[in-house]
């Protein structure tokens, strides 16, 4: 279970409204790579892990994924909240706000909707940790294209340190995968039990 | 800044540095300097965030004892800025 701490993970303090950036990073929220799908997806492919490490390890990254939502949800809420209706209107987030308003809804870039079959679960340890490295890769990617387009310095600090904490999954995941491929003669050789067949 | 604010960003940083040596165990379950890390930085966090909660009010529900009201409810949430 889980129980709520009133704070973000990191602070966030927008000063400027800037709904074509707001329109962009929206993608982290509900786009393919986004909060939602990671933290859905590690907290999903948990069930089927063979041991400890990569029990907690889907677990904790599961929920501070939860944590990221929150905070990108907070950067779209404060890009949007001042915007006047023109600087929407005149803004690439125009057709978001016919539906959406200035609230904040699970939504790619590209105007895709968040999609479950975007958290890839195969109930296989080792399909599923190879998935996670790469989710973490692509996650990294996205940040990097949002930091290309932002000049935003208050945007660009949260940005840059949800971008390392993608760097570190990947770095943690590794280690995990390491822990259920290199043991293979240890009661973890999940592939080999019969359990599992 | 304000001293609230303040407060909190120490919080986070805390909190956050417990955190990330806490993901370090899960795959470094043996290390005993990370252990000693994860000790020392979640004792602070956990000091701060009482003197938060004395101060300015609740971080998890469970904080808010006073009773007269309800304080869970009451701003700043924290997207707001």
């Amino acid at each position: 279970m889980w129980s709520y701490q009133k704070r973000l993970q990191y602070p966030i303090n927008i000063k400027n409204p800037n709904p074509k950036l707001a329109s962009f990073i929206v993608s982290q929220y509900g786009g393919p790579n986004g909060e939602a799908n990671a933290a859905l997806r590690y907290l999903s492919q948990r069930f089927s892990m063979p041991n400890d490490i990569t029990k907690a390890t889907l677990t904790d990254v599961g929920t501070e994924e939860l944590a990221h939502l929150e905070m990108v949800g907070t950067i779209i809420h404060q890009l949007a909240k001042n915007a006047t209706t023109t600087e929407i209107e005149n803004s690439p987030m125009a057709p978001y706000f016919i539906d959406h308003g200035r609230g904040v809804y699970a939504i790619s870039a590209g105007g895709n909707p968040q999609k479950a079959e975007e958290f890839a679960v195969t109930g296989d340890p080792i399909a599923d940790l190879v998935e996670d490295l790469a989710a973490e890769q692509k996650a990294r990617a996205v940040y990097d294209n949002i930091l290309r387009v932002s000049d935003d310095p208050d945007v660009n600090d949260v940005i840059k340190f949800l971008r390392e904490r993608e760097v570190v999954h990947f770095q943690r995941f590794g280690e995990a995968l390491d822990s259920i491929q290199n043991k293979p003669a240890s009661r973890n050789t999940f592939y080999m039990c019969k359990n599992n067949r | 800044m304000t001293e609230r604010n303040k407060l909190m960003k120490e919080i986070m940083a805390y909190s956050f540095a417990a955190y990330d040596w806490n993901l370090y165990l899960n795959t470094h379950p043996n290390d005993r300097m990370a252990l000693m890390q994860f000790r020392k930085m979640t004792e602070k966090a956990k000091e701060l965030k009482k003197e938060y909660v004395k101060r300015f009010g609740p971080i998890v529900a469970g904080d808010a004892t006073d009773t007269q009201t309800w304080t869970w409810v009451s701003d700043p949430w924290p997207w707001n800025n």
